[in-house]
């Protein structure tokens, strides 16, 4: 005959131990909301070497980032077609009137300069590093690449152009001082015939000069997938995205694409902003 | 197609075929300028006799070029610079709230017998550099950002007419005359 014999009870068994557990952790919360402040750094410890973070400095948005937003973007221009007139993208006859451009930017940049002074600021006589890298290079990449780098080069200028005469236009809007809203237009109408004459130049004779948007119609594309280029795209002047389609066809049967679009936040030259 | 470099204001069948349809679309275009909501509250009197003068300057424009009409019949150039001028002064009374219903005659009288004549194309030209002119100047008049948004986009689409014009004349390699607006704005 066998005997049962009571387990013996060790004095920590898991119930106990959560029952003390938690009874520890709930009288350490009562004694530190009871505790005096003794003060101290409060904030979460540290752990190696590295610096800690570096906050952006506060950008304030006014018209003379405006003013050297566009600066930047003159000098964005003049960088792309320096570069697309290196390569030797462009006829004799197109040469003719990019060399024009090209001045016309330079001197957009001194008069934006001048603008600029005036109102107290810094001028910012270099390209915008932010359009340069999302815009500028990939295109550079993809016409250096092309299948045909003189159509490119001629589109990559207009839609360019037509970024300008768009900025310009848009930040007449919303710029607050009446001088400053004029030397914007100012440059921004000369900007919109650069735009018209090379859209004429380089389409009007088969397309036409005036673009559908004017009827409301939807936005039309070549026989090839290339947006085109009107001299006077709507009865209105516009500010919304320029479409961008240059280089070769890609594996997958592509060409690279992009849009354009006027100043934000992001493209702003902002005052703590240094070439 | 007709050809769009000769001395002729015809344009493409394709730009006749938008122009005849132009005219309905004048308010959505109008939309398409920008988000700001424009109107006659918050314009001084002086705005407001500003906008009149560039309403009627306009209005001028546009009778100009239906007097062209009546001497290029159907042509798809005046008939889309017509177009346009008329939907430039609609917007303007639209942003000032002021019937687009007076022309400045003086403007009128002194082109009608040039705007008939041989050299319309060039004539047409200057009219729409000084126009430009005008509504660039009044841009920096404006203490209303709406009204100079407004007035912006006017300026830059004269300023391609401009360019459209230079290119019908024959002269679209004059860079001269497609990328410097030489003339002066008209004085109110």
């Amino acid at each position: 005959m066998t005997t049962h014999t009571p387990a013996q009870n060790s004095g920590f068994d898991r119930r106990t131990l959560l029952r003390r557990g938690g009874l520890t952790l709930g009288l350490g919360a009562f004694l530190s909301a009871c505790a005096a402040d003794f003060g101290g750094d409060t904030a979460p410890g540290r752990v190696g070497l590295v610096e800690s973070e570096t906050m952006l400095p506060e950008g304030t948005v006014n018209d003379v980032v405006y003013l050297r937003t566009m600066q930047s973007l003159e000098h964005s221009v003049v960088e792309l077609l320096s570069v697309l007139i290196a390569g030797g993208h462009f006829t004799a006859a197109q040469q003719s009137y990019i060399d024009r451009f090209i001045a016309d930017h330079v001197a957009a940049s001194e008069a934006l300069g001048q603008h600029i002074s005036e109102a107290g600021g810094e001028p910012y006589a270099c390209e915008n590093t932010w359009v340069r890298s999302r815009f500028i290079d990939p295109v550079l990449a993809a016409v250096a690449s092309s299948d045909d780098a003189s159509r490119d080069a001629r589109s990559s200028a207009h839609a360019f152009e037509t970024m300008l005469a768009h900025s310009y236009q848009h930040l007449v809007g919303i710029a607050s001082a009446p001088a400053i809203r004029h030397g914007l237009m100012s440059l921004g109408a000369s900007a919109a015939r650069r735009s018209a004459l090379l859209a004429a130049q380089s389409s009007a004779s088969e397309f036409g000069y005036f673009g559908p948007e004017i009827n409301g119609e939807a936005v039309e594309t070549d026989a090839e997938g290339f947006p085109i280029g009107y001299a006077l795209p709507a009865v209105f002047g516009q500010v919304g995205q320029i479409p961008l389609v240059v280089g070769a066809v890609d594996d997958e049967g592509a060409r690279y694409s992009t849009s354009l679009q006027t100043p934000a936040e992001n493209t702003f030259v902002y005052e703590y902003m240094s070439c | 197609m007709t050809s769009t470099r000769d001395d002729s204001p015809q344009l493409t069948d394709i730009d006749l075929r938008r122009k005849l349809l132009a005219g309905g679309t004048a308010a959505l275009a109008l939309t398409m300028v920008g988000g700001r909501a424009a109107s006659a509250a918050g314009l001084s009197s002086d705005e407001l006799d500003l906008l009149k003068f560039a309403q009627g300057l306009e209005l001028a424009l546009h009778d100009l070029y239906d007097e062209a009409l009546q001497i290029d019949n159907n042509s798809a150039a005046w008939t889309a610079m017509a177009n346009s001028h008329e939907s430039f002064a609609q917007a303007i009374a639209g942003l000032a709230g002021l019937s687009a219903n007076e022309r400045n005659d003086e403007l009128f009288s002194n082109y009608r017998v040039a705007i008939r004549g041989e050299d319309r194309v060039k004539v047409a030209y200057d009219l729409e550099s000084a126009a430009a002119a005008t509504h660039i100047d009044l841009i920096g008049k404006l203490s209303d950002a709406g009204a100079a948004e407004v007035i912006a986009s006017i300026a830059a689409a004269e300023s391609r007419h401009c360019v459209v014009l230079a290119d019908v004349l024959g002269k679209g390699n004059d860079l001269g005359l497609t990328l410097t607006n030489s003339a002066q704005p008209i004085e109110a």
